[in-house]
């Protein structure tokens, strides 16, 4: 987090004006935005106290271009060249661009394809970059025109535009997204989380994975989701991002990588790590 | 007339250009084109705008395990149902028969996942729509953002968002998330649900029925344009395919025909069309041809078509393999209003009466309907929830899951999702690993059905104001509950 981010929460709470808010979805099972309709009444109060000036999902009117938003939250993958545009656009209207779940934040699900598994091992490719990858593969299995599709190694938001703050997890959090918006109106500072989904786990007594064989990354996983895989037998695959900026984050890393590949075959622990894109985090 | 001749003068005579981009309070993007030449024949296509995520080639080369979670991110409002379709159609790869208590809880998860979509796309995505815009002010367009509707109608917003609740909060005792849901496996559950919780929910069903049946009274006050359009239907059902129905006394008596209900979870292909020839008059209780395909002969039946630049690829069936094989398929409507066609006989009675105050007797032609079958159906799947439940309930507990052997193998599997039928297959190597990947989405499936509605209905507004005329082909647009995020995964 940046100094520009804290300038504007500041002036967005000293504001006595409503925020105003947009809702984005670039390509995604919008299920982030699910999660926030889940919240039910909860998010009707919300309605009341924020200006929700885009949210598709909701309403029919189309927005003259020069609209300005205080915060955009905007969830997916800029797959097309026309989600990159959009994604461009709200960043020119918006005040702070929030990325919004795993998608947004580390490339979900859709970075998958950016791994390529030739001779073993596998390695990242790099936006931009023109190599022939497992992705052009995965276009010919799916679509005979395949030529016609799209098929860009999938980006995370900030590596298309600056992004000022990451609400991680596939899907997010309804409770985590509202605490965020709560803080925003009222100016304050907003934190990123630090301990690991493992403590969590620990503290709400669930059964550890890891012992019983399975590959968990929850020791090295950003908390805040409560443990919620867990709660459903679920080991935890990383979609909030690895620990960072914490004492011992990097040994935690290690020691977890090193106890993995002692009991794993390799190809096993890839996946898992290639799952939400917590792969290219851990280098 | 030359050729081009004719084509240019066609254009002269062109009278009328609809085009709507970005069609809102639907999940993912897509846009509609029409126009109207000399007021009657009329052109539609909808194009859809998402990028394609290759969710089926991702996972060629991965492990089985990994299908149900990364196919459940298709969609974020019916995560379950891709999760349920995978897990079956795996397990039917592999041989894997699983407890009765699985199939229980499998059942009572989509039901209760039908619900919630159905009651969020009922009162938010759809249900404004069908205010007339004559009213003063002009409603519509006022509703055109649901805060505002919400405002206006709060006693019904309350009803649809608890009966929403009730349903999500079936959907976490179970699978312990509402979005991308945790336990479900191939084999059973990770992880059982805690009775109590489930018991809790059963006591509270009372209200969630009375909720759905408000909610079926206020939808039935509501003026469904009329519009009608001859078509075939499609469905999973507990009717039997004419193989097994020559043996149906044996199967009676056995007693492996008691269990039959309005099928959500299983079946084989119940397939409908009209009788009588095409040009005869529409009346309720029409005779239909209804054919039973085992599920087994889909591929034999249905078949994605793929034109370049297009995302989606498009279903089409025929009863003749052959000529399914030539590309003379036929176009078909799935969801709600094809389950209520084809499967009335096996709801409720609550159900049925229920129905009658939006028609008589089905089939009915009138895909606006389809909001009406989705108000009914909420309440034929709480009646099941309550059953099963008390089953459930009553039933010592099983394992969680039952084990199996990883073989090679193929399977398909498929389950009634809110918007249709949802098919998906998988080739499995000796370890597990996936060779092939092959998903069928409702929304995939009823495009076709959809344009040719809004070719038959493009002429009947042909007076409207073109405020008015847009509205109108939203409303049947949005009735249809398109789901483009699933259509393209």
């Amino acid at each position: 987090m940046n100094r520009r981010f804290y300038y504007w929460v500041d002036i967005l709470g000293m504001k006595n004006k409503k925020l105003k808010i947009g809702i984005f979805s670039l390509t995604c099972c919008e299920g982030c935005e699910f999660a926030i309709l889940d919240l039910g009444e909860k998010f009707l109060k919300l309605a009341e106290k924020v200006d929700i000036i885009n949210f598709r999902l909701l309403e029919e009117n189309k927005h003259p271009k020069i609209e300005e938003y205080d915060v955009a939250f905007v969830e997916g993958s800029p797959i097309t060249k026309e989600n990159e545009k959009t994604l461009k656009k709200i960043r020119k209207n918006s005040r702070l661009l929030v990325a919004l779940g795993n998608c947004a934040a580390m490339g979900g699900i859709h970075q998958i394809k950016n791994w390529e598994h030739a001779a073993g091992g596998s390695s990242p490719t790099n936006y931009e970059s023109k190599r022939i990858t497992n992705k052009s593969k995965i276009v010919k299995a799916v679509y005979k025109y395949w030529q016609y599709v799209e098929n860009p190694a999938v980006p995370r938001l900030d590596e298309v535009v600056k992004v000022d703050f990451t609400i991680p997890a596939c899907p997010i959090s309804g409770e985590e997204f509202l605490e965020i918006v709560y803080n925003l109106i009222n100016g304050k500072k907003l934190k990123e989380k630090t301990n690991p989904v493992c403590r969590e786990c620990q503290t709400r007594g669930f059964a550890c994975l890891l012992q019983k064989g399975q590959i968990c990354l929850g020791p090295i996983t950003c908390g805040g989701c409560g443990a919620v895989c867990l709660s459903g037998s679920q080991p935890c695959w990383g979609c909030r991002g690895r620990i960072k900026n914490s004492k011992g984050s990097e040994e935690a890393v290690a020691n977890l990588l090193n106890h993995l590949t002692k009991n794993y075959p390799a190809k096993k622990i890839e996946w898992a790590k290639e799952f939400f894109g917590i792969k290219k985090e851990l280098g | 007339m030359s050729l081009n001749h004719a084509k240019l003068d066609a254009k002269k005579r062109e009278s009328m250009r609809i085009s709507i981009n970005h069609i809102a309070k639907t999940e993912g993007h897509f846009s509609f084109e029409g126009a109207l030449f000399n007021g009657d024949i009329a052109r539609a296509k909808i194009i859809t705008l998402e990028g394609a995520r290759l969710i089926e080639g991702m996972l060629v080369g991965r492990p089985y395990y990994e299908a149900p979670i990364l196919t459940s991110r298709i969609c974020g409002i019916c995560p379950i149902v891709h999760m349920l379709t995978s897990i079956k159609a795996i397990e039917k790869a592999f041989g894997v028969k699983v407890s009765e208590q699985t199939i229980i809880l499998r059942k009572i998860l989509e039901n209760a996942q039908i619900i919630h979509s159905h009651a969020l796309h009922l009162f938010f995505l759809s249900g404004p729509d069908f205010f007339p815009p004559k009213a003063d002010p002009p409603l519509a367009e006022n509703f055109s953002n649901d805060l505002k509707f919400i405002k206006k109608f709060p006693k019904e917003t309350a009803i649809a968002v608890r009966l929403r609740d009730y349903a999500l909060n079936i959907v976490k005792i179970i699978s312990a998330r509402a979005v991308h849901n945790l336990t479900p496996e191939v084999g059973g559950f990770k992880k059982l649900p805690d009775k109590q919780k489930l018991q809790k929910s059963l006591n509270e069903i009372d209200k969630a029925i009375a909720d759905a049946e408000s909610l079926i009274k206020f939808f039935a006050k509501l003026k469904y344009p009329h519009f009608q359009r001859k078509t075939n239907f499609a469905c999973l059902s507990s009717d039997l395919p004419a193989k097994a129905l020559a043996s149906a006394e044996a199967l009676a008596k056995e007693g492996l025909a008691k269990n039959k209900e309005y099928s959500i979870y299983d079946g084989d292909i119940c397939l409908t069309s009209p009788a009588s020839n095409c040009h005869s008059p529409i009346k309720s209780g029409n005779p239909v041809k209804k054919t039973v395909i085992p599920l087994a002969d889909f591929f034999k039946h249905f078949k994605e078509e793929e034109f370049p630049k297009e995302m989606v690829k498009r279903a089409k069936f025929d009863l003749s393999p052959v000529a399914l094989a030539k590309g003379e398929g036929k176009v078909y409507m799935i969801g709600a209003i094809a389950r209520i066609n084809n499967n009335f006989k096996f709801l409720n009675e609550k159900s049925k009466k229920a129905w009658k105050q939006f028609a008589d007797k089905p089939p009915i032609y009138n895909s606006f309907y389809n909001v009406a079958a989705q108000a009914v159906e909420c309440l034929e799947l709480l009646l099941q929830i309550e059953k099963d439940l008390k089953i459930l309930i009553k039933k010592p507990a099983a394992p969680a899951a039952v084990s199996f052997k990883i073989k090679a193998g193929k399977g398909l599997g498929a389950v009634e999702a809110p918007r249709g039928t949802l098919y998906h297959y998988y080739e499995l190597d000796k370890n597990g690993i996936i060779k092939k990947c092959q998903i069928i989405t409702p929304t995939a499936q009823f495009l076709n059905n959809l344009e040719d509605d809004l070719k038959e209905y493009l002429p009947k507004t042909k007076k409207m104001s073109a405020k008015e005329r847009e509205q109108k082909l939203k409303t049947l647009i949005r009735a249809y509950d398109p789901c483009i995020a699933c259509a393209t995964h």
